[in-house]
């Protein structure tokens, strides 16, 4: 009882974590065709800004924490204005996005190592203690990365569903040439939705270097994992990336309590490549983009 | 009086691929003009020009009184609809979502509900399939859907690309009636047909595109009396 409770608690965590960490990439993917390979860097630096803000500049958490959130959608908004928004119109956009989108996290990430150098650092964003349920310890943090997850993907997901604005990014991920006639400014509907995507990774990378520690190279598992869940999903697919995301969180801490931690990444590797073979579409995978 | 829109020397095309080659071009207040012509002579490419999904190259392009902007979005908003080749309808959405889409840029509320019961007075199928999503409709139901949604843009000029293309004659009776419905005092229509005939009741104006130019023009007399020389074009 005691394990499963156990593996429940550490995996529906992760989970949670994998779901900030895939939602604002599947929301990008689904919307604009782009897979944006510098969405890991945004949660990097959204980690090291409220890093630096909490520890460095003595701000307050709250603050801080609004600082490192603030960073991660300031950065997505940047690297439209300067890059995205001249490649959108290419025909060959998919792939040579992904080339450049790389090209920035590259760019990024050495930035961050050679302004903090590359030693770890510690998190100041957290909640000290834990609380017991039956025998097992379960950390605040934990709780506190739950809540803080469903929160933010809740508001994602009232504000793609319920709101004008988000009524404009489904119709530009579905149809961008006839979202164009209905007046909608899709150039417009792309920054707010790599604005969104950064903010989401920004507060992605505050979680997870809370639960491990800051490093240049922090956001590059995030991001293979929020691509795994991506694709087993269906990419495109935010509500299916966020339920895919708990699943996987709750069988890598299985099979990390029963066979070990280093046999988690590559079964879940193992996954995508079963799932690309017998269902390319993803588990949730729904209608093609259209881009033209 | 003073055409609702005055295009003059409008040229356009594809990345490197020019289709119009600087088109005049006067659309009356409250008039039907069809658009004729065989397939890949550029009529689908003028109403692009039109709607903003293509830039001009070259040319002027006055609309209401105003030069209009560049761009689809702002076109909209100021009136020029396009109902597209193919529907482009959002398929996830339902009916009645697609329909309210077309009111997207509108924001008189209780115009836009009145709007969609005119619609489902018109298409009575799609009140009936109103909360179905649109990729599980038929290709009639999905044209009435793409009209529908031009026709909740309530724009000062409609252009709608092959309302006839594949469907069934007694639907296509249907879709122009709606077609005689929307054209009124203070709306303007332009219609894409390869055929004339279907039109030839409900346009006021011809003009027969070939090769990227307007080979003739002419009103419903014209078109009667020139059977010949459209012949060699449509091939009738």
């Amino acid at each position: 009882m005691d394990a499963i409770v156990q593996i429940i608690v550490s995996g529906v965590t992760l989970g949670a974590m994998y779901a900030l960490a895939s939602v604002g990439l599947a929301l990008t993917f689904g919307t604009m065709g782009m897979f944006n390979m510098a969405h890991g860097l945004f949660m990097t630096i959204g980690a090291y800004v409220t890093y630096s803000a909490a520890a460095v500049l003595n701000l307050p958490l709250g603050i801080a924490i609004l600082a490192g959130l603030t960073a991660g959608g300031a950065v997505g908004a940047l690297m439209h204005l300067v890059i995205v928004r001249f490649m959108l119109d290419r025909e060959d956009f998919r792939t040579t996005i992904m080339v450049a989108t790389a090209g920035v996290a590259i760019l990024l990430q050495d930035l961050i190592l050679k302004y903090y150098g590359a030693y770890p650092f510690r998190q100041p964003a957290q909640i000290e203690g834990t609380f017991r349920i039956g025998n097992v310890a379960v950390p605040y943090q934990s709780l506190a990365i739950l809540v803080t997850a469903a929160v933010l993907i809740g508001a994602t997901a009232w504000l793609l569903k319920k709101t004008r604005f988000g009524l404009a990014i489904r119709a530009t991920a579905m149809n961008q040439d006839a979202a164009k006639l209905m007046g909608v400014k899709t150039e417009r509907t792309y920054l707010q939705v790599i604005i969104i995507a950064g903010v989401l990774a920004a507060a992605a990378g505050i979680l997870i270097s809370s639960m491990a520690s800051l490093s240049p190279g922090m956001g590059t598992n995030p991001l293979i994992r929020a691509f795994v869940i991506c694709v087993v999903a269906g990419l495109g697919s935010v509500a299916g990336a966020g339920m895919t995301a708990l699943a996987l969180g709750v069988m890598e801490a299985a099979i990390g309590y029963y066979f070990g931690a280093r046999f988690g990444f590559p079964i879940l590797l193992g996954l995508v490549i079963l799932v690309l073979i017998f269902r390319p579409a993803g588990l949730f995978g729904k209608a093609e983009v259209i881009r033209s | 009086m003073t055409p609702l829109l005055s295009v003059r020397g409008l040229s356009s095309g594809y990345r490197h691929q020019k289709v119009l080659h600087g088109l005049d071009l006067d659309i009356p207040i409250g008039s039907v003009t069809a658009v004729i012509g065989p397939n890949g002579h550029g009529k689908s490419t003028l109403l692009k020009a039109i709607a903003g999904l293509l830039p001009s190259w070259e040319g002027e392009m006055v609309f209401d009184g105003n030069r209009l902007p560049a761009g689809a979005p702002d076109r909209a908003r100021r009136g020029v609809v396009l109902v597209p080749q193919g529907d482009q309808l959002f398929t996830a959405m339902t009916v009645e979502e697609n329909l309210l889409m077309g009111a997207f840029a509108r924001t008189d509320t209780n115009a836009i509900k009145a709007n969609l019961d005119e619609v489902f007075e018109l298409f009575p199928r799609l009140r009936e399939r109103r909360t179905q999503r649109t990729e599980s409709l038929s290709g009639g139901e999905r044209r009435m859907v793409g009209i529908g949604r031009g026709m909740m843009a309530n724009g000062k000029l409609t252009m709608i690309d092959e309302p006839s293309l594949g469907l069934a004659p007694l639907i296509v009776e249907q879709i122009y009636d709606a077609l005689g419905k929307l054209a009124r005092e203070d709306r303007s229509i332009i219609v894409v047909e390869e055929n004339p005939s279907r039109v030839a009741d409900v346009a006021s104006a011809f003009l027969l595109m070939d090769g990227g130019h307007f080979a003739w023009t002419g009103n419903a007399d014209d078109l009667r009396q020139s059977g010949d020389v459209l012949k060699t074009y449509l091939g009738g």
